[in-house]
């Protein structure tokens, strides 16, 4: 009975998972593999077909490199209560991420996001990642 | 007797339903609102197809080259590829909810055409029904096509061309900008049934066929889709990501991770008949995920060999016609070189005069386009001048004031001395012929003429040396600007805006069906032609969702937007990366050539003689310099 009720549960949830990607995010990124980027967030463009965050991280030698991290689209983030307030430019964060499988790419898909200073996340919960 | 009369009532019922007549060229009502069902191609969905996947596809080997070599990070990049709209050669496939409306003739009652809606197309699909012609081979292609239909039987079949070059599926498998799509869509209560056949001259060697499933959802809305593309390489020149032949690391992962063997992933014909299960009985899957190399050898890679080898055929300029652009501006075609036109009160400004063999059907079409135009406007502009101005140059008879010329192409200054000498050639300004606007070019062209002793009245009269260079006056209510494209086709390269009307006619910098005509003896580099077709995409704004807004006139071609532009110089930095490579290698031009690394784009590009070979040696030239 447990078990017929979590599939019934997921399957609920997943029905509500979009599918709307103008792409193909397995095309385009490596769906097998995860990295964490860590810095700080220089633009947030919440949009259709998918909003970009954008964040600079900071290399040993001083230089800094933009990473553009690909994610849901606006009306997908709303529901989920992620608006243009919920992480702002020089926040400091913690972005997971399957990287681009195009060499030297610093683009992402976004998994996981953290804003170190208070812990506030996106994307821990079942649904939250956008195929 | 309650049941006899029940029964009466429903004899009559069927009587007066079968009494009243079906609107005759509509036998079944296909409207309202559809949801998409998932029950095919689920792992296409999610997470996506996977690169080198091209399982189920009749794909010729020019296809399989260019999906090997496409970096799905593109539509990333690109912001004129984030919000385009799928195709009806895709769109079955694409999950979106959809619409059906009628539109009726208010008078006959009879259906004009259906309206489709999809929830990411940037308006409403129609399909005429009403039994008009095709378009102009010379109109603006979109990403939704023109389409008729027509029931067969309880069947819509629904035909589209004047499509954009697309896809058919998300991992780099092109449709060309010659595909046309077959659509049949059949009622099943509560079910709709959708056959969508891609016939594509250029990528397939026999026709796509698919099938996707609607079902009634009479309570759904489509939502909002407020698309807003975004260039998101901040600080970057704009790169296509993209792999050189050979270094895909992908293209074995579809049949590693699904155990199938790879000679049945690469797709084709011959995969898709029940005879291939003998074959792929005796075949294993990849033991592990590495980089291929593959041989490219079917017919589709010898398009440029073949049209080489066809004869010289003599240019004919019967078909010469005029197809209104916007605004108030026209595209005269089929003269050699395009010819973009401006008509209104002021008289006519021509940008370039096409063939000189062409210049009497020319006319023709500038008295055609003479007879269309309404009595002028009063100007919406705050102008001083405007009442008056327009009254007093109320036009009587065609009037063409002064030609533009983009280029010293033939194809584009060979009618200049037959539209000189014309009657219709009436200059604006003093009443010394001399000290008026006449033939107007970028310095560079008049002087190459010049020097190659072209004769006079060929030869622009009057130049610019800026970058850009703006009429003196409004001319039909509209700013006419200049734009110096240095280092592109030649050095002397312009493209001319007509700014209220918002066309660009673009020259040789952009040929919508061919390969750029590059003269690196007279100037010309790839780098400076990806730059101008750059500056052209700048210049423009699409009007919604990548399509629309700004009409690009090619020198050569059909009338076009950015997003067609976009698509030509991707290929162009491909091809540029890739000859790059091998200059790198210390390759020599025969290498080069040998090497075809313009083979998947021949079939759109390639198809007249010496064009490719031509336009390699310039890339080849101009990157060795």
């Amino acid at each position: 009975m447990k078990f017929s009720f979590l599939i019934i549960a997921t399957a609920i949830m997943l029905a509500g998972v979009p599918l709307r990607a103008h792409h193909s995010f397995g095309g385009t990124y490596d769906v097998s593999r995860t990295i964490t980027v860590k810095g700080k967030m220089v633009q947030v463009t919440l949009r259709a077909p998918h909003s970009f965050l954008y964040v600079e991280v900071a290399d040993p030698d001083g230089t800094t490199r933009q990473w553009v991290i690909e994610g849901a689209t606006a009306s997908q983030f709303a529901r989920q209560g992620i608006d243009k307030d919920a992480f702002k430019i020089g926040d400091p964060v913690e972005v997971v991420v399957n990287p681009s499988r195009s060499p030297n790419s610093t683009h992402g898909r976004l998994i996981q996001i953290t804003r170190t200073t208070d812990g506030k996340s996106w994307g821990s919960k079942a649904g939250e990642t956008v195929n | 007797m309650q049941t006899r009369t029940a029964g009466v009532v429903m004899l009559l019922a069927l009587l007066a339903i079968r009494a009243t007549p079906a609107q005759e060229n509509s036998p079944v009502d296909m409207t309202g609102t559809w949801r998409w069902i998932n029950h095919e191609d689920e792992r296409d969905r999610n997470p996506g197809a996977f690169p080198g996947d091209y399982r189920g596809l009749p794909l010729n080997d020019a296809a399989r080259m260019r999906a090997d070599t496409y970096d799905e990070e593109v539509n990333s990049t690109s912001s004129l590829l984030q919000c385009r709209p799928r195709t009806p050669g895709y769109q079955p496939k694409g999950l979106d909810p959809m619409r059906i409306d009628k539109v009726i003739d208010p008078l006959t009652r009879q259906l004009v055409a259906y309206r489709i809606s999809y929830e990411k197309t940037a308006g409403e699909r129609v399909i005429w029904v009403d039994g008009r012609p095709s378009p102009s081979p010379f109109a603006l292609h979109s990403w939704e096509g023109f389409s008729t239909g027509k029931f067969r039987g309880d069947t819509l079949e629904i035909t589209t061309t004047h499509l954009k070059e697309s896809y058919v599926r998300r991992n780099g498998v092109a449709t060309s900008f010659r595909a046309t799509v077959i659509e049949h869509l059949s009622l099943e209560e509560p079910y709709l049934e959708v056959t969508f056949t891609v016939i594509d001259p250029d990528y397939l060697t026999e026709p796509l066929v698919r099938s996707a499933t609607y079902m009634r959802a009479p309570t759904l809305q489509l939502p909002p889709y407020p698309c807003q593309p975004e260039d998101n390489q901040l600080g970057e020149k704009y790169r296509v990501p993209h792999y050189l032949p050979g270094e895909n690391p992908y293209l074995t992962e579809s049949a590693f991770k699904y155990k199938t063997p790879q000679e049945g992933v690469r797709g084709g014909a011959d995969t898709l008949y029940p005879e291939w299960r003998a074959r792929a009985a005796s075949l294993q899957p990849p033991a592990a995920q590495s980089t291929i190399k593959p041989a490219y050898t079917d017919a589709s890679t010898h398009v440029a060999e073949r049209a080489d080898a066809e004869r010289p055929r003599a240019p004919a300029y019967d078909k010469v016609a005029p197809l209104h652009v916007a605004g108030n501006v026209y595209l005269i075609a089929g003269a050699g070189g395009n010819i973009v036109v401006s008509a209104g009160g002021d008289g006519m400004v021509m940008v370039d005069s096409g063939a000189a063999a062409a210049s009497d059907r020319v006319l023709d079409a500038v008295r055609q386009i003479h007879q269309s135009l309404r009595p002028p406007d009063v100007p919406d502009a705050a102008s001083p001048f405007g009442n008056t101005w327009q009254a007093a140059h109320a036009f009587a008879e065609p009037t063409i004031r002064m030609i533009i010329n983009t280029s010293g192409n033939p194809d584009h200054v060979g009618g200049n001395a037959n539209i000189r000498k014309s009657p219709l050639f009436r200059l604006l300004g003093y009443r010394d012929p001399s000290l008026s606007l006449q033939v107007l070019a970028h310095a560079a062209v008049q002087a190459r003429m010049v020097e190659a002793k072209a004769p006079e009245l060929l030869v622009p009269t009057d130049t610019y040396l800026s970058e850009t260079y703006t009429l003196y006056r409004f001319f039909n209510n509209q700013a006419v600007q200049l734009f110096h494209m240095p280092r592109a086709i030649t050095d002397g390269d312009s493209v001319v805006w007509f700014r209220r009307s918002d066309v660009i006619a673009a020259g040789d910098i952009y040929d919508s069906e061919i390969y750029p005509p590059i003269d690196v003896d007279k100037g010309g580099s790839i780098n400076g032609e990806i730059d101008a077709l750059n500056k052209l995409i700048a210049m423009s704004v699409t009007e919604f969702m990548a399509q629309g807004g700004t009409m690009i006139v090619p020198g050569r071609g059909w009338i076009s937007d950015a997003a067609d532009v976009g698509n030509y110089r991707d290929m162009l930095m491909i091809i540029r990366d890739r000859v790059q490579a091998m200059v790198d290698k210390g390759m020599t031009l025969a290498q080069v050539k040998a090497a075809k690394p313009t083979m998947d784009f021949d079939p759109e590009y390639g198809r007249e003689p010496g064009v490719t070979s031509r336009f390699v040696e310039a890339v080849y030239r101009s990157l060795k310099k």
